[in-house]
């Protein structure tokens, strides 16, 4: 039974949508409507996807010849660095919580907007300003380090806007940690009457760890490019080996925030997975308490397993030890997880629309990253594979495979409650069977050369390997088909695609129940809940009962 | 406000300035013990000491003067997760260099 | 005498939710702080237990008397905030303008101090680099700490005392009432910032002095 004690009004236009509230650029930059706010990252993250995906464009083109295509040294270098500072820090970080995070989560508990609306908008200025300061200075004076500047390559040797690149992500950090306190504030505050913490959809839960995480990662990011910069600029001893100073010092500072950032990247996936999968299998989630405590323990056992990326860097074997162990303890949540959506599609009556599809991708890509990360954890094999082209396909499985495969997914799923439009979901499918060939194509041939000894950022290599790369790059060219497609239907269905009711696929949430779009303040008025989330099944048919 | 001048008043900010006040004459207290004891050769004890005193000067300023002693448990959660992860860090980085 | 009108925004349903989210916020906040500063007191403790000695050798030579005299001035001006933060909720409209004037002068005074001590301190060639007058090298890192550590303090105070300034001109032109939620938030980042303080003062101040 649905719970959630809202009017049904008529699907005619009850009041102006958020989207007539202002239609100047003036009344888009100055707004503080959280729904807004998602639009305006949503543009730019999207942009920033597509530089940092023609970075990785020509890195592919460049690696089909085993000397090299066209490129120097130095630009390969400066493009798989631009390549990866973009699609981590400005892509992946916050591309599910401040867009679909920030358009839903207050919709979700029943609020009107997040805790403190105005800092939602500086988080987004930040988070441009940073962001485009970075990219700008990247493309004029190139940065060669790697997306990880470690050290004493970024503070003693390598040339280019190093200190500029680490000022505008420091800059940017401030925008997710900014981000993170409201969400937090807001789910804990701000929920509708009845709207109890067990009564929370998972999509609100993940928002919720993600948001701990960003909070208390972020800072610790922010410090140790502080220091880098500092080490750059004023010659000041910190990491560097002829002072007595300790390069592996900026790894462990480093890997505390970058290795619980993976689970900022997937936490969110994850949350809007089990949403999909619940609305497309008509059924409630299996195991819904269960979800909530494996979603929280990633978030707290992935701080405690950064050491896992330094297992050849001199660590000391006690601590591999210990960072193998814990790396996989926090393989069993994420398990449950895995069960836990196979089990709420069993028995379900599964109907395959895109954003299922899309979803479907990642459980299979998210599954395959997840176990070879097991691989990775165990000392020895990781060993024999670190720095090669399987750790790039391991975790491309997760952040490409899982956190962008969820990110479409939550596109096609909320499209029609974000716009008010229906897309063609004949090539919505076209473009999910697409992207899964596609990355399939890109990606599992970088396990086997990695394997069999490809090491990642060379752009010149054995001819053994020369087929697998001539695949990759194939498959890259489908996987950059798949990502533009959405880009042209979806474009389309903005002008001419047929206007959406509140609640298209029969889905419950309380996001649902107002119209599409919504209006200003989300709901026509307040609503009261009455029950749990995921009322799916046959006695679900969404019954309303008036206040 | 024009009030403000008038005896209760005046009794009512002395009043509100008593535990604020307490509170500053022990961290002062405090603070002539730890200088002075880092002049006294202690070997390893005089960290020991001198950080044991920070800590209880930060706990009197986190309790008195940034409420805590008074807070929701809500409040106090997030004050700690701060330690918690600060713990964390320390315990498993400091091992990596402790076994090396 | 305040308006609960003005005072109440947009999303919450009530002034005291209100004032309840602002102080979680940010005490939500602090706990990044926390973070923030926990890599460089990470680094100072590893560092210090791999190369003890140079870290004594390199410690005598920070100025105690400012250390000392610096964390007196800070621990009263975190006095006076609570002061003023409790006259605030209480409606005492010139105690609080009173006490909030008091922390700025005294937070003021910090910088001043500070800044001859780093005078000082670039006077004794103290500052890492080839003109670093100790030795050994290790001696190097202390004072890269001490640079770095006490320099993001001080860009915290200073920080803290533009918003305090802003705040206080505010509620003195009656253009925020005073019973507004920045102030509790204000102090109590001014007293995190003055517990970072409390931590730094044994760790580079009180070392090997005996």
């Amino acid at each position: 039974m649905t719970d959630i004690t809202i009017d049904r009004f008529p699907d005619t236009k009850t009041g102006e949508s958020y989207l007539d509230e202002g239609h100047s650029l003036a009344s888009w930059l100055t707004t503080t409507d959280h729904k807004r706010i998602a639009i305006l990252y949503a543009l730019s993250i999207t942009a920033f996807f597509f530089i940092g995906g023609a970075a990785i464009g020509l890195v592919r083109l460049e690696l089909l010849e085993p000397n090299g295509l066209f490129l120097t040294d130095e630009e390969y270098n400066r493009l798989f660095t631009m390549h990866g500072i973009i699609m981590v820090w400005f892509f992946l970080v916050p591309s599910i919580p401040t867009t679909f995070g920030n358009f839903l989560l207050p919709m979700m508990i029943g609020a009107k907007d997040v805790a403190f609306p105005r800092l939602n908008l500086m988080s987004w200025y930040l988070f441009v300003i940073g962001a485009i300061f970075t990219i700008v200075m990247i493309v004029a004076g190139g940065v060669d380090t790697g997306w990880t500047f470690y050290t004493p390559l970024s503070t003693l040797y390598a040339n280019g806007n190093v200190i500029a690149a680490a000022v505008g992500v420091f800059v940017t950090g401030f925008s997710s940690i900014a981000t993170g306190i409201n969400f937090i504030a807001t789910t804990h505050m701000l929920r509708a009457p009845g709207m109890t913490w067990t009564r929370l959809p998972l999509f609100v839960w993940s928002i919720y760890a993600v948001s701990v995480v960003m909070i208390l990662a972020t800072p610790v990011l922010a410090m140790s490019l502080l220091l880098v910069v500092v080490e750059r600029w004023f010659g000041v001893p910190i990491f560097n080996p002829n002072n007595g100073g300790d390069p592996l010092l900026f790894q462990h500072l480093f890997w505390f925030y970058s290795h619980p950032a993976v689970y900022i990247m997937i936490l969110p996936a994850m949350g809007v997975i089990s949403e999909v999968f619940a609305c497309f299998a008509r059924r409630k989630v299996f195991g819904y308490t269960a979800m909530i405590y494996s979603l929280m323990g990633i978030a707290v056992v992935g701080f405690m397993v950064w050491g896992h990326h330094m297992f050849v860097a001199g660590q000391s074997p006690y601590a591999n030890l210990v960072f193998s162990f814990l790396s996989f303890v926090v393989a069993v949540p994420s398990a449950i997880k895995v069960f836990n959506w196979v089990a709420t599609l069993y028995g379900g009556q599964i109907v395959f629309k895109a954003p299922m599809l899309y979803a479907m991708g990642f459980l299979g890509l998210f599954t395959v990253g997840g176990l070879t990360g097991l691989f990775l954890a165990s000392v020895p094999i990781d060993i024999h594979v670190t720095d090669t082209y399987f750790v790039i396909a391991h975790f491309h499985f997760i952040m490409v495979g899982g956190s962008v495969s969820a990110f479409f997914a939550a596109l096609h799923f909320w499209w029609p409650k974000i716009t008010g439009r229906l897309y063609p979901d004949y090539w919505a499918r076209f473009g999910a069977i697409t992207m899964f060939l596609g990355f399939n194509a890109t990606f599992l041939p970088q396990f086997v050369m990695g394997y069999e000894g490809m090491p990642r950022r060379y752009h010149v290599y054995p001819e053994q390997f020369q087929v697998y790369h001539v695949i990759s790059t194939a498959g890259t060219v489908l996987l950059a088909v798949a990502y533009i497609l959405p880009l042209l239907y979806l474009g389309w269905s903005l002008f001419y695609g047929n206007r959406s009711n509140r609640n298209p696929w029969h889905a419950a949430g309380l996001e649902w129940e107002t119209t599409s779009p919504p209006p200003k303040d989300n709901f026509e008025r307040p609503p009261v809940v009455t029950g749990g989330p995921y009322a799916y099944g046959e006695d679900s048919e969404p019954q309303a009962h008036t206040a | 406000m024009s009030m403000e001048g008038t005896q209760s008043r005046r009794q009512e900010i002395l009043q509100l300035c008593k535990l604020p006040v307490a509170i500053w004459a022990a961290l002062m207290l405090l603070l002539a013990l730890t200088v002075g004891s880092a002049y006294v050769p202690l070997g390893t004890l005089n960290i020991v000491i001198n950080l044991a005193i920070a800590c209880i000067k930060a706990t009197l300023v986190a309790l008195f003067f940034m409420k805590l002693n008074r807070s929701s448990s809500l409040l106090r959660l997030a004050a700690v997760a701060g330690f918690f992860w600060l713990i964390l860090m320390f315990l498993l980085t400091g091992g990596d260099y402790l076994t090396r | 005498m305040s308006d609960a009108h003005s005072l109440l925004h947009e999303p919450w349903p009530s002034l005291e939710r209100q004032r309840e989210g602002a102080t979680f916020g940010l005490w939500l906040f602090l706990a990044t702080e926390i973070l923030f500063f926990s890599g460089l007191f990470l680094g100072y403790t590893l560092y210090r237990n791999i190369y003890p000695d140079a870290f004594k050798i390199a410690a005598r030579e920070t100025e105690v008397v400012f250390g000392t005299v610096n964390t007196a001035i800070l621990m009263t001006s975190s006095l006076t905030m609570a002061v003023a933060s409790r006259s605030a909720t209480r409606g005492f409209r010139k105690m609080t303008l009173l006490c909030l004037a008091l922390t700025i002068t005294l937070g003021c005074a910090f910088l001043l101090c500070k800044g001859i001590e780093y005078h000082d301190d670039i006077d004794n060639r103290l500052v890492p680099g080839p003109d670093f007058k100790l030795q050994p090298p290790e001696t190097q890192i202390f004072w890269a700490f001490y640079w770095v550590m006490t320099g993001i303090h001080a860009i915290h105070v200073t920080v803290g005392i533009g918003i305090v300034t802003t705040v206080t001109m505010l509620i003195a032109r009656r253009r925020i009432p005073l019973a507004t939620t920045a102030v509790e938030a204000m102090a109590l980042y001014w007293h995190f910032v003055d517990i970072i303080w409390i931590f730094l003062l044994p760790l580079l101040y009180l070392m090997g002095r005996s």
